[in-house]
């Protein structure tokens, strides 16, 4: 009995090994925050090149930086991520070819049948001008009536310094197409790398990407991440050995918390398709919290007092699991995957720490320590009614932060760099998915798209739908331009212009032209792909305001900010909602297991809270991570609050309480150290949380 | 010490600008004829001013942006026009300037005896064929534009005012 210990974590490594094929564990971070819905979105843009676009700007509009771009521009072709570069206002060729083969359809045309006075007077006009205009203007000899006008397109936020792209006053710019996106790390390394190293042979010449986040902010959440696992890691062992002062109390207690996560990890492999290593890390930790269960019975000597049972650690596991056991239900997948790792981690742990450690030999403790009493203690009322108090003004302050963004690390020089390639942007402009089940189809869409909204930019910019390209046809087909090219030939002559000048006046007019849409994708250098998924075809239009348009069944809105705002939007109703229900349950559990001191021990709960929430909203705003932290510390808190209101031996338990915050805090509270805001604010609330228990086993009558 | 500060003051005045009379003769095909017109040029750094003084009319162009005015009133043009005139002034000063470098970029310079040959390497090959230049004793004398549409340009400029 007395290796029982060990022979559970033995076969629960062997299942582990066994099943290891069937434990999948994510890496995929968006899927924690954004619904299945968003994500599928989020792919759909990704293949249509949203977000893999990449920006160089070259400081100065001289010939150097002229030079510089031709230069970057022929290198980075090279590169076989690279797909296309924009660095002229010039479109290509095969676009330039696109308007000369379609420009009677693409133009807009006058049909109205044109009378010989109005021809006559047009071209004496134009011979006029001839003599009187000081600056030159050429004669279209193929449509000197200018029936035909095409009006050029602008494309959104492009400015130009002669025939290059400029970023606003500050120098030349390089868009540049890529097939890297930002959630692909290996590609994204390696094209930064690429990027660095032709970038580090000029000056003055900046470069940004999405993917730049990806690669920069990696790497220093990997070596921030590294730093806080040490960190925690020599505290852990430092505080159970000195604590427990105990080798084989410290060795059972090691073997039995990683059976507990084993465990945790088995069930929650098995149960969710994707298990999240984030959700993993933080399950980990909670799991680290169960060894206040085992401090509690050594401190009081349950192990060797052959009592079955310590009613304060059941109903403390009891509320904790039932607590968690309800965030198993909520509908935002990080808190349900920590939440259902740390149901099952804290049952074995509590099954292990008091059904097998009591067969362990575990040696009794010797109180040695005398804590000093003081008499200077507030009363339970003074602290419940300031919590209350405190709750009221966090309430009033409170300030949400819906920027999932915000969470992650704070890369300041990226963001610095970013901001100078979006300030150029004088439109801003929000790009939204346009899909439908032909390529017709998609045209039509974008067609109304452009129509409903103020101000648009898609492939209807450039490319008409079919249905107006045939009407238009009909139009073409019907008009008499022999007749026009006969008046104008003859009146020509009468006015003094050259013999024959314009004998192919309105031949241009090609009626085989066809109004089939071929190929699309001579407009990726503008931003805009199209890309069939064997169901639908889809592409990225970009619109001012997405209000205008939000009645339309075919597009879908992709803007990250705005998603994710929606996601933090939802995620900060069902917490609330579900914190409502776990706190009800709560009152009801310490009602059951303490009953009369029933407000000393929500004092655990409701005063570490509410100075923690005080505190955070009087110093900026609340974010998701502080609000999963505080359900946190209400874990922590019912089991403290009851053991403090049952114990019959205070100094014992404050011990106890003492060490077990000690070990949350080298669990928890070191994220304080980190400079990822994400882990930050959960080392925040936790380290303040911790303080405010302190406050209570210390102070409170 | 007076005769030094004229010539001071005429030496500055002559780095900032520099004034010329011209003659344009522009062949427009479609006539199958010449049209000759007289004014003056002056050449600011980037910067460009030119009046035709029979028709009363000029054109200012500086900090990229274009000024057309009849008879001392201005008159708007319309954006594609205006473009297209400030991409042939720019040439213009790129010419006057004498700026290899920025000129190597847009052309392909072939020279013979006193003439220049500058061949467009950029979209300008739309609509120029090439511009040829006529230089004496350094200065230039005449510049020539070849347009696609078989019309030229030819600008003999005078000495300097």
């Amino acid at each position: 009995m007395k290796y029982s210990n060990y022979i559970i974590l033995s076969i629960l490594l062997l299942v582990a090994v066994i099943f290891k094929d069937s434990i999948h564990i994510s890496t995929n971070l968006l899927s924690l925050f954004a619904s299945k819905n968003s994500i599928e979105k989020l792919k759909i843009a990704d293949k249509l090149g949203y977000s893999k676009e990449m920006l160089i700007a070259v400081k100065g509009f001289n010939n150097s930086s002229k030079s510089k771009v031709k230069e970057i521009e022929q290198k980075l072709l090279k590169n076989d991520k690279v797909i296309s570069i924009m660095s002229s206002v010039v479109p290509s060729t095969e676009i330039q070819m696109f308007y000369k083969n379609n420009y009677p359809l693409l133009a807009e045309f006058n049909a109205e049948k044109q009378s010989k006075e109005f021809i006559k007077t047009q071209l004496e006009k134009l011979y006029k001008a001839q003599f009187t205009n000081i600056f030159y203007s050429a004669i279209d000899k193929d449509d000197p009536l200018k029936l035909f006008n095409l009006n050029s397109k602008n494309i959104p936020n492009i400015k130009n310094n002669g025939e290059f792209i400029a970023l606003g006053d500050y120098g030349y710019l390089l868009k540049i197409s890529t097939t890297v996106s930002p959630s692909n790390m290996k590609e994204a390394t390696k094209l930064y790398d690429d990027v660095q190293d032709l970038l580090n042979n000029y000056d003055d010449v900046v470069a940004f990407a999405p993917f730049f986040y990806t690669v920069e902010n990696s790497k220093k959440i990997k070596d921030d991440v590294e730093w806080i696992i040490m960190l925690s890691t020599i505290f852990l062992l430092l505080i159970y050995y000195l604590l427990i002062k105990n080798l084989k109390l410290l060795s059972h207690t090691l073997v039995a918390l990683a059976s507990s996560m084993l465990f945790a990890i088995l069930i929650s492999t098995l149960f969710y398709d994707e298990f999240n290593i984030l959700s993993l890390a933080f399950g980990m930790s909670i799991t680290a919290v169960s060894i206040d269960y085992l401090l509690h019975y050594h401190f009081h000597n349950f192990y060797q007092n052959n009592e079955k049972l310590d009613k304060s650690v059941m109903y403390g596991f009891f509320t904790t699991s039932i607590a968690f056991g309800i965030f198993t239900f909520i509908p935002i997948p990080i808190i349900a995957q920590i939440s259902f790792f740390a149901v099952f981690s804290l049952s074995f742990a509590y099954l292990i720490f008091t059904f097998i450690f009591p067969y362990l030999d575990i040696p009794a403790y010797i109180n040695d320590e005398h804590s000093i009493q003081t008499n200077k203690k507030i009363p339970t009322f003074i602290i419940f009614i300031s919590s209350i108090f405190l709750l009221g003004y966090s309430y009033i302050n409170i300030k949400l932060d819906t920027n999932i963004r915000h969470l992650d690390y704070q890369n300041t020089k990226l963001m610095d760099l970013e901001k100078l390639f979006i300030q150029a942007n004088e439109i801003k402009m929000y790009p939204v998915i346009v899909h439908a089940h032909t390529k017709e189809e998609l045209l039509k869409n974008l067609h109304i798209l452009d129509k409903q909204s103020y101000k648009s930019f898609s492939l209807a910019s450039f490319v008409q739908d079919k249905k107006r390209c045939l009407e238009k046809k009909v139009i073409l087909n019907n008009y008499d331009f022999k007749r026009l090219n006969n008046i104008v030939n003859t009146q020509a002559n009468i006015i003094g212009f050259r013999d024959s000048y314009f004998q192919d006046s309105y031949s241009f007019i090609n009626k085989d032209v066809s109004c089939e849409i071929n190929d699309l994708d001579i407009f990726k250098s503008y931003g805009l792909s199209t890309y069939f998924d064997s169901k639908n075809y889809y592409t990225i239009a970009f619109v001012t305001d997405i209000k205008n348009i939000n009645n339309l069944d075919f597009i879908s809105n992709i803007n990250v900010k705005q998603i994710f705002e929606k996601v933090a939007n939802e995620m900060y109703k069902n917490l609330f909602i579900y914190s409502l229900i776990v706190i009800f349950v709560i009152f009801i559990f310490l009602l059951l297991s303490v009953k009369k001191r029933y407000i000393y021990a929500l004092n655990y709960i409701i005063f570490p809270i509410s100075l923690t929430l005080a505190i955070l909203v009087t110093i900026g705003s609340i974010n998701i991570m502080h609000i999963f932290s505080l359900i946190i510390l209400i874990a922590i808190g019912i089991d403290y609050g009851i053991y403090m209101s049952n114990t019959t031996k205070e100094s014992n338990t404050i011990l106890a309480i003492k060490y077990s915050l000690l070990s949350t805090f080298s669990a928890f509270g070191v994220l304080i150290f980190s400079s990822i805001t994400a882990l930050n604010s959960i080392g925040m609330v936790i380290s303040l949380g911790i303080a405010s228990i302190f406050i209570l086993i210390k102070g409170m009558k | 010490m007076v005769k030094t500060i004229i010539l001071l003051f005429l030496g500055v005045n002559s780095l900032f600008a520099t004034n010329y009379n011209f003659t344009e003769i522009r062949y427009s095909d479609a006539l199958d004829k010449e049209i000759s017109f007289n004014g003056n040029i002056s050449f600011n750094k980037d910067a460009l001013h030119i009046k035709y003084l029979k028709e009363n009319k000029s054109l200012d162009y500086s900090n990229d942006s274009l000024v057309y005015k009849e008879d001392n009133k201005e008159i708007t043009l319309d954006n594609i026009q205006a473009q297209k005139i400030i991409q042939y002034f720019k040439i213009l000063i790129l010419v006057h300037d004498s700026n290899d470098n920025e000129i190597k970029n847009i052309f392909k310079i072939t020279k013979k005896d006193s003439k220049t040959i500058l061949l467009p390497k950029t979209s300008l090959s739309n609509y120029i064929k090439k511009v040829e230049l006529l230089k004496y004793e350094d200065e230039i004398k005449q510049i020539q534009l070849f347009l696609q549409n078989d019309d030229y340009i030819k600008i003999n400029i005078h000495d300097e005012i």
